[in-house]
């Protein structure tokens, strides 16, 4: 669950955003977090109780993939990468989600 | 592949593996590390920045958890984590182990054993196509398998309006046949079989063919044989091509031409056969009765079994009816040919009936359901017994646990999960106590039959291991695993805090605990009354019937001779024994020879039927039930030493030839003619026979069976010579006597088969071997069942006494002797076995009334053996209360108050 400081939850697109940041290239599990809060310039701050059941859970669907790999700090470090099953996901979800969020948009705005 | 086979895959491989834990931890900490670095890159000192990147993380072992969860099979992973705590749990208290699977082991081995036999000797049926398609045909209204000529098979078989298929077999009959490399013949069990045998008994051929019609040609021309899987192993190695040897039967060859499947050993049960060979080999296989097959109107003797198999669609009672209506047609051709005489009138009043043959043929079956039951319900007493001990030493184990499970529900445990630990435990125990039992009763039933078979008759059975015994095997562990249950999951379910913080010796604290183990414990002991009771009678039925005066001696040595059986005429026979006679009784060391038709205590020799009376010459008629014959030699009445009471026995002026006197027993003599002397009475023993005069009458001997009390035996001159029995009387003991008279038989006539030498004494026992079998059987489980009662009584008494050290230690230190501490563990012991004799006599007397059938001069309520039983199990638990007691007794008052 991605959750902003001010208590915005947006339930279940934390696998989403995982995907497209993996979808730039394979990483580990802090990596993933950092970028995402990074990138949301802090608006989405991934936890670490939601990050790694999530990683796992993508993992056994077969999302992503995980091999061993060293950091450049050179430590141990359990990296991810997208499969082609991973990518095929990531493209219909944006797509749904796109749909989603430009049907609410038009709401708000019509009211 | 598909996404679930993924899944499915990988959790497979992480719960197999410990790699699992480690990954997840060493992903959760390079996350810390990294989030540590980042605050001490903006300038957070490390201590501050290292416990703020921990609060931050949350809780780590909760997440791996999570993972973990997600990534295993939990249930499977805690299985093999509960099975591993189980082992280990039984390797730490290795004695309670031992003795727990042992007891049950037994118990299960016990009951197993007894399924297995009776299985295999009264439930299995036999192994072919569709058994319960085959019917036996019985002369009358009894359940044994009749006999039957063959023209009676012949006119079922030709009948083309008969309703089923018949074929016939001949009883199986070991001959000799020469063993190639080998100087004694070997035994083969020989049955005559109709051509259409295995196709009516449904039975398959393995190898090579079938007998066919063509076999069953024109008589003495057939000469081939089907063998038994079995045979094929044992005689000729199983070789590959075994079609084509022979076996040679009193000098006729016959082609082996198929090997049956295995399994098959013929429809009889118990007496396998091993070779099959067609009817018409009659005259050839058995040379002392020829022309059996040319018996046109069944008139001659009745030597097969008649099998059939009823015809699709029909019902047992369909195809009586039309047997019998056939039997009628064929009995009013037979009147018709031969004249309406006095049998034929027998016949038509006879009425066939068809058995369910589906278990096949077994005589032996009326004779020992009942004590094969009996057995089977003390084994059933035994199972009982070990789980009840079963149950008791759950309870002393988990009571010891109390505080271990607390402490473990207080941590965190689930307690769910703890209870189905618990569980896991005792299934555990019951599983390996099940195996261990198998093992038991695969040793026990092979034991059993050897001495079945050398003790009472060689019978055997193919008892395997099957899927039926194996689950009952599995059910008697499930009946386990129910008795051990609830003590066993009880501390998880019931721990309660405060017991923590109570010292062991409070009281009312395992109240329930000790009410439930010690009711079990008097529940055990009750159950070792009741099977010591059976046990104790039997063993006095035996001693009874051993020990009992018989009416002749024991000493005396019988000698089985068969002159017909090598070729005597009668004539000959006669002389040839005459001669015997004088030459044995010259001998020194014996004392005096004499002849008999077949030996006693055989009830097998003896026909004992309603419709044979007897009249004497003032026309008192006596039913047949309650009298037998034997024909007797001179000097016999001597030899065997029956006392005469009046008269005289027979010498040599009634042999040559044969007078119309008897002799008669006391029981006989007061029976027919009270008070009055028999001596020249005359009676009758046949409607048709002569009127025979009475010239002695000897004590009441044994005749027919070691029960005999009563019987009335009329002793008849012995008229015929084919197989007789020598008794000699000698000076010194028998086993010396023995030798010289083989070698004196030998010496007059080479070629005598000499078929047994006994003392009257080992004939005894033979003719009691079944009750020593089911004494001897009853003892041994009663020693079990006692062992594991005694050490049921021990473990309860030293838990007792470890439990009460507390309290026990208090009253030494304020005075109480340690004489008194004994006095009250042993009066602690007296309040379980008190009652459990209080119980379990009454049980016992009742439970015993089954039995009364098999007893022999003891009633069911015996009151010696009742005793007897009494101080057994009062010395036993002496014995096993002797330990705690003695621990108690040792309590150091001083060092139990320093350690609270």
């Amino acid at each position: 669950m991605a959750r902003a400081p001010h208590g915005e939850l947006l339930q279940g697109t934390l696998p989403l955003l995982i995907l497209r940041t993996l979808a730039t290239g394979p990483n580990h599990g802090f990596a993933v977090a950092r970028r995402i809060q990074q990138i949301s310039r802090s608006v989405l701050r991934v936890e670490q109780g939601s990050l790694y059941p999530a990683l796992h859970r993508m993992e056994l669907d077969g999302l992503i993939e995980s091999y061993w790999g060293t950091t450049e700090n050179n430590r141990q470090a359990k990296y991810y990468r997208l499969t082609r099953r991973g990518s095929r996901q990531l493209a219909s979800e944006t797509e749904r989600w796109n749909a989603i969020s430009g049907a609410i948009a038009a709401v708000l705005q019509e009211g | 592949m598909p996404a679930w086979l993924i899944r499915w895959l990988l959790r497979a491989r992480a719960t197999l593996s410990a790699r699992l834990d480690r990954e997840l931890r060493d992903e959760l900490q390079l996350h810390l590390r990294l989030l540590e670095e980042e605050y001490i890159a903006q300038g957070i000192p490390p201590e501050v920045a290292r416990r703020r990147a921990h609060r931050e993380f949350g809780n780590a072992t909760l997440f791996q958890e999570a993972s973990h969860n997600l990534f295993s099979f939990r249930l499977l992973e805690d299985l093999i984590q509960d099975l591993r705590y189980a082992v280990r749990e039984m390797r730490r208290s290795a004695g309670f182990t031992c003795i727990a699977v042992l007891s049950l082991a037994v118990g299960i081995g016990a009951v197993t054993a007894a399924f297995a036999v009776v299985d295999a000797f009264m439930l299995r049926g036999l192994p072919v196509r569709e058994p319960d398609k085959l019917v036996a045909f019985s002369t009358s209204d009894s359940s044994a398998w009749g006999s039957w000529p063959y023209a009676s098979f012949t006119w079922w078989r030709n009948s083309p309006d008969a309703r089923f298929e018949v074929a016939a077999a001949s009883d199986v009959r070991s001959h000799d046949v020469p063993l190639r490399g080998s100087e004694k013949p070997g035994e083969v069990r020989v049955s005559l079989v109709s051509a259409n045998y295995f196709r009516v008994m449904g039975a398959d051929i393995a190898l090579g063919r079938d007998l066919t019609d063509q076999d069953a040609g024109a008589p003495g021309e057939a000469a081939v044989a089907v063998i038994s899987h079995a045979f094929w192993k044992r005689w000729f190695g199983r070789t590959p091509d075994v079609l084509a040897k022979t076996i040679d039967l009193h000098g006729v060859s016959y082609e082996v031409v198929g090997v049956a499947r295995q399994g098959f050993t013929g429809h009889a049960v118990g007496h396998p056969s091993d070779v099959w060979i067609p009817l018409t080999m009659q005259s050839a296989v058995m040379p002392g009765m020829p022309g059996l097959l040319e018996d046109r109107w069944g008139t001659g003797a009745a030597w097969l079994r008649i099998v059939g198999r009823l015809g699709t669609g029909v019902r047992l009672e369909q195809a009586a009816a039309s047997a019998n209506l056939i039997r009628q047609r064929f009995i009013a051709e037979k009147a018709a040919e031969l004249g309406e005489g006095p049998e034929v009138v027998r016949d038509r009043k006879r009425v066939v009936s068809l058995l369910r043959a589906t278990t096949g043929y077994a005589p032996e079956r009326a004779q020992y359901a009942r004590p094969l039951m009996i057995l089977s319900g003390i084994t059933a007493l035994v199972l009982l017994v070990a789980c009840a001990n079963f149950t008791n030493l759950m309870l002393a184990r988990s009571e010891g646990r109390r505080r271990e499970f607390v402490i473990r529900l207080a941590l965190g445990g689930g307690r769910w999960r703890l209870i189905r630990q618990s569980a896991t435990e005792c299934v555990v125990l019951a599983v390996v106590a099940g195996l261990l039992g198998l093992l038991f009763a695969s040793w026990v039933t092979a034991l059993s039959l050897k001495q079945f078979a050398v003790m009472i008759m060689p019978v055997e059975f193919a008892l395997e291991l099957d899927a039926r015994v194996l689950a009952f095997a599995g059910t008697c562990v499930v009946v386990v695993i129910a008795f051990g249950l609830w003590p066993s999951t009880r501390p998880a379910r019931a721990a309660l805090v405060s017991s923590v913080y109570q010292s062991s010796s409070a009281s009312g604290r395992g109240r329930t605990r000790a009410i439930a183990g010690r009711i079990m414990l008097i529940a055990q002991l009750a159950m070792c009354t009741v099977l010591l009771i059976g046990a104790g009678l039997l063993l006095r039925t035996v001693t009874n019937l051993r020990s009992q005066e018989l009416g002749f001696d024991r000493n005396v040595l019988l000698v089985s001779v068969s002159p017909g059986q090598a070729g005597y005429t009668e004539q000959a026979g006669a002389m040839l024994l005459q001669r015997v006679r004088e030459r044995l009784a010259a001998v020194p060391g014996i004392l005096a020879v004499g002849i008999s038709g077949p030996a006693l205590l055989d009830y097998t020799n003896y026909w004992i039927d309603g419709s044979q009376r007897l009249t004497t010459d003032r026309g008192v008629v006596l039913p047949g039930a309650r009298w037998t014959f034997a024909a007797v030699g001179p000097g016999y009445v001597e030899a065997v030493g029956m006392s005469l009471v009046d008269g005289r026995a027979f010498d040599d002026r009634d042999a040559h030839p044969p007078a119309d006197v008897v002799v008669i027993n006391r029981s006989l003599a007061t029976f027919l003619f009270s008070n009055e002397s028999p001596i020249g009475r005359r009676i009758r023993i046949s409607p048709r026979g002569p009127m025979q005069s009475v010239i002695g009458v000897v004590n009441d001997a044994k005749q027919v069976s070691p029960r005999d009390r009563g019987m009335g035996v009329v002793y008849l001159p012995l008229r015929g010579f084919n197989r007789v029995v020598l008794a000699v009387r000698t000076a010194g003991p028998p086993s010396d006597a023995a030798p010289v008279i083989r070698h004196q038989l030998g010496a007059l006539a080479s070629d005598l088969p000499i078929e047994k030498v006994r003392t009257i004494a080992e004939v005894l026992d033979n003719a009691i071997a079944q009750e020593r079998l089911m004494s001897a059987i009853s003892l041994f489980l009663g020693a079990l069942v006692i062992a594991i009662g005694c050490v049921g009584l021990y473990a309860l008494m030293s838990y007792d006494v470890a439990q009460r050290t507390h309290e026990l230690g208090v009253r030494l230190a304020l005075g109480a002797t340690s004489r008194r501490v004994v006095t009250m563990v042993l009066r602690d012991s007296a309040w379980m076995v008190l009652p459990a004799l209080a119980i379990g006599m009454p049980l016992g007397v009742a439970a015993s009334r089954p039995l009364s059938s098999q007893l022999y001069g003891v009633q069911t309520g015996d009151p010696w053996t009742l005793a007897s039983v009494a101080l057994l199990l009062s010395v036993v638990a002496l014995l096993a209360t002797f330990r705690p007691a003695q621990t108690a007794s040792r309590i150091d008052p001083i060092a139990l108050l320093r350690n609270e």
